[in-house]
């Protein structure tokens, strides 16, 4: 069962996939490693930022690993570039 | 006195027009306050060794937003007695010399918003969707490549907003034996002592 997602690019990611948001359609239940490989499908020139990127779903910070996410129609999903706030 | 007056309250904005000292710490004064804490973080004319011209910010607002008030209340499970927080961040192009960041706490005494100010850059530094990219002189293909900088949460350094940051960076909230400065979020206050 796949669903439509909010993702969202920050930062370096934006430049990379060149857009800063768009609706991708993903499986409802996924790693969050299994997302990422994912997006890279649809642009593959974020691969070279797989080691310093975490993800934010629904707010929540999530590293790019096993953790099972359980997604809803609508979520959103942020890439996180390292921050640099302050 | 009328305890119900004075509420505590946190003040949270984003916004692209220019920041003011004298706004931000009016908004925490309190006449049950002695103290009132300011941090400013303002804009360097250098990072890695380079010439800036200016910073651009942008944010995850609506989640910055929400990490800010998380910060808020630690600070106030941390420092009962902090009344008002306000934390104000510029986003877009932030000239040299001007303010990125104002943090100002107001406290009965002035050990507890001295600390907590300290704690919010910190754990801003540490946790909040903001993310700066400097803008240097001369544009080249080379220097655009650096891009998007990379925060870096350390102690011992100077709390101003461009940190020298390390390349290969550090992402808050990858932990890994091999990277220095890295850990969750808004840990170790005591740290800075």
């Amino acid at each position: 069962m796949r669903c439509q997602v909010s993702v969202l690019y920050f930062a370096r990611s934006a430049e990379l996939a060149g857009l800063r948001s768009e609706t991708l359609s993903v499986p409802r239940q996924i790693t969050s490693l299994q997302l990422w490989e994912e997006i890279v499908k649809a642009h593959p020139r974020l691969a070279v930022i797989q080691d310093q990127v975490v993800f934010a779903v629904r707010q929540e910070y999530v590293l790019l690993g096993d953790q099972l996410l359980v997604l809803q129609p609508g979520d959103e999903v942020a890439i996180i570039p390292p921050i640099s706030g302050g | 006195m009328d305890e119900t007056e004075d509420v505590p309250k946190d003040f949270i904005k984003l916004k692209s027009a220019k920041l003011s000292v004298d706004e931000v710490s009016e908004l925490v004064v309190s006449p049950y306050c002695g103290a009132v804490s300011l941090f400013i973080g303002t804009t360097r004319n250098n990072f890695e060794g380079k010439k800036v011209i200016h910073l651009e910010y942008e944010a995850y607002t609506s989640m910055a937003e929400t990490e800010i008030k998380k910060i808020c209340r630690d600070v106030r499970q941390k420092w009962p007695s902090v009344k008002h927080i306000a934390v104000y961040h510029r986003l877009g192009v932030v000239p040299i010399t001007e303010a990125s960041v104002i943090i100002a706490v107001s406290s009965p005494h002035r050990a507890e918003s001295l600390e907590a100010v300290m704690y919010c850059i910190n754990t801003l530094k540490a946790s909040v969707p903001i993310w700066k990219k400097p803008r240097k002189p001369t544009v080249s293909w080379a220097a655009s490549k650096a891009g998007w900088s990379a925060g870096h949460r350390s102690y011992s350094a100077p709390l101003l907003c461009s940190d020298e940051i390390p390349h290969g960076l550090l992402h808050p909230f990858l932990e890994s034996p091999t990277k220095e400065g890295c850990g969750p979020v808004g840990m170790h206050p005591e740290d800075v002592h």
